[in-house]
């Protein structure tokens, strides 16, 4: 029922906007050429050529847009821990299992028995690494 | 080399220029008959496009659902006829033609569906535990939502297609990109629920434990624990939803039953996460009076209904966030909201209440990945 853009409609898509394109430059190009001997002519092809060549780039960039869009972006994580001893933070990638006021590893820098407590839990910067879907 | 005439008014015998003056009048032709079906052609592709979509966000989170379910729970048997059963689970509303009592209809509902899904869950993900067996529920949820969303779509798509009605094709049109948005969301809350990261829409729940971190919370509701601390010689008593599984608690419940125990109340104070606008900053904050708490509507009527029989003051402090935001791993942002929140909640203890005085404080939202 739904099919994937990708299929039969794409290939024709991708066809015509391919067709466009060569007809558009080779529009452009003639006018070009006869700039000198016809302006008016030539004038009229260029701009049918540009607006050809335009139509072609705008298609292509919304497809690229909408294939984009198809990608979920996944978030790097961190956690920070913070000593209840020595009060020393540390920030670390999120292991599962990881909340908020939970414990965690205990502190390498007083070396005390006592476990760190998670404080926050946050994605430290804007989303990078992205997952197709 | 003689340039064929294709535009501008014909001077000489050209067949190229023929040829597109007719194409000019075969196109105005074609559209002036055809106009609306060439329309409905383009708008059913790009339904037909969003709905291709949604068929893979779908999926994927179906997927990811089993997958969560095997790797947690260990299940002795696949767990794949469960999931496809509770993609098309639905919660029939009360009749409404005679409102009165419509809402302690739909909580006893609300409270049926809780319990047979916690069961259900349970049974499937028997290795798995408390918290994770919750944040299974709210990755089944999402499943769900998505697999509504393409039912709907999916039906307003083939009914406008088989009528040819630009008006049908033009309601899910209009209404399609909110859809997508929503949708994303989802898909995008997909991680957070796999890994049990806390999302924006948590931010009252740490708001509330910031407040109760370092003392004693003992259960008051279903889903929902409450504490007490001072804070400069007030009684603060701070209710949340029990963490750190991912679940919104019931605080309607938990603030009846404090305010029929608690005769000496004197404010009663909301967080909660709110959807901000387009254009406004994510992590603001700001104030307003009433119930700061969205849902179904069940617990903001117990809230309500107790608060005007006491006649207390309730004031709500709300921390902007977009949908997205919401069902995804809390951000630098919406971290520096909740602890301008924390500060602000403080301001207002103190200047709204005198020394002595108890105030209650509900932190409102999905605690997954928050303890207390």
């Amino acid at each position: 029922m739904a099919k994937q853009p990708s299929s039969l409609f794409m290939s024709l898509y991708f066809m015509v906007l391919g067709i466009l394109l060569v007809v558009s430059v080779g529009m452009f190009i003639i006018g070009l050429r006869e700039l000198a001997n016809e302006p008016t002519q030539s004038t009229i092809y260029m701009l049918v050529g540009i607006s050809g060549i335009g139509i072609t780039l705008y298609s292509l960039r919304q497809i690229q847009s909408k294939s984009k869009s198809l990608r979920v972006q996944v978030a790097k994580v961190v956690s920070v821990l913070e000593c209840g001893n020595c009060h020393n933070k540390v920030t670390r990638n999120f292991k599962e299992g990881d909340f908020v006021y939970g414990t965690a590893e205990k502190c390498t820098n007083c070396n005390t028995e006592t476990s760190m407590t998670i404080m926050s839990i946050f994605t430290e910067k804007p989303p990078g690494k992205k997952s197709a879907v | 080399m003689q340039l064929p005439t294709i535009l501008l008014q014909q001077t000489q015998e050209n067949p190229l220029a023929y040829i597109v003056n007719l194409a000019f009048m075969a196109m105005f032709f074609v559209l002036f008959v055809w106009g609306q079906r060439i329309q409905l052609t383009i708008m059913l592709r790009d339904v037909e496009y969003a709905l291709s979509r949604l068929k893979i966000m779908r999926d994927e989170t179906r997927r990811a659902a089993i997958e969560n379910v095997k790797r947690l729970g260990k299940s002795p048997t696949d767990p794949t006829s469960y999931v496809d059963r509770y993609l098309e689970y639905v919660l029939i509303p009360p009749v409404s033609m005679d409102p009165a009592g419509i809402v302690w209809k739909f909580d006893h509902l609300l409270g049926i569906t809780e319990d047979r899904i916690k069961e259900e869950v349970k049974a499937v993900a028997p290795e798995a535990n408390e918290s994770q067996q919750y944040n299974i529920q709210n990755l089944l949820e999402i499943a769900q939502a998505l697999n509504t969303y393409y039912r709907v779509i999916r039906h307003f798509y083939l009914f406008g297609k088989k009528s040819a009605s630009y008006y049908i094709i033009i309601q899910i049109q209009v209404l399609l990109p909110e859809i997508m948005r929503e949708a994303e969301a989802l898909l995008g809350a997909v991680h957070a629920f796999t890994f049990g990261h806390p999302v924006g829409d948590g931010a009252g729940a740490l708001v509330a434990a910031r407040i109760l971190h370092g003392h004693e919370a003992s259960d008051i509701a279903r889903d929902t624990v409450y504490g007490e601390t001072d804070y400069e010689g007030r009684r603060v008593i701070v209710i949340k939803s029990k963490g750190p599984g991912g679940t919104v608690g019931r605080p309607g419940d938990a603030v009846s039953i404090l305010l029929k125990r608690r005769k000496a109340l004197k404010s009663v104070l909301m967080v909660d996460a709110g959807l901000k606008l387009e254009g406004e900053k994510s992590g603001e904050i700001f104030e307003g009076i009433g119930a700061a708490i969205g849902g179904i509507g069940t617990e903001k009527f117990k809230i309500e209904e107790m608060v005007t029989k006491r006649k207390l003051p309730l004031y709500g402090v709300i921390i902007k966030m977009s949908s997205q935001e919401a069902v995804s791993p809390l951000t630098k942002e919406i971290m520096t909201g909740i602890e301008q929140a924390v500060e602000r909640v403080k301001e207002l203890i103190k200047t709204g209440t005198k020394v002595g005085d108890t105030v209650l404080l509900v932190g409102v939202g999905n605690t997954m990945g928050i303890g207390q």
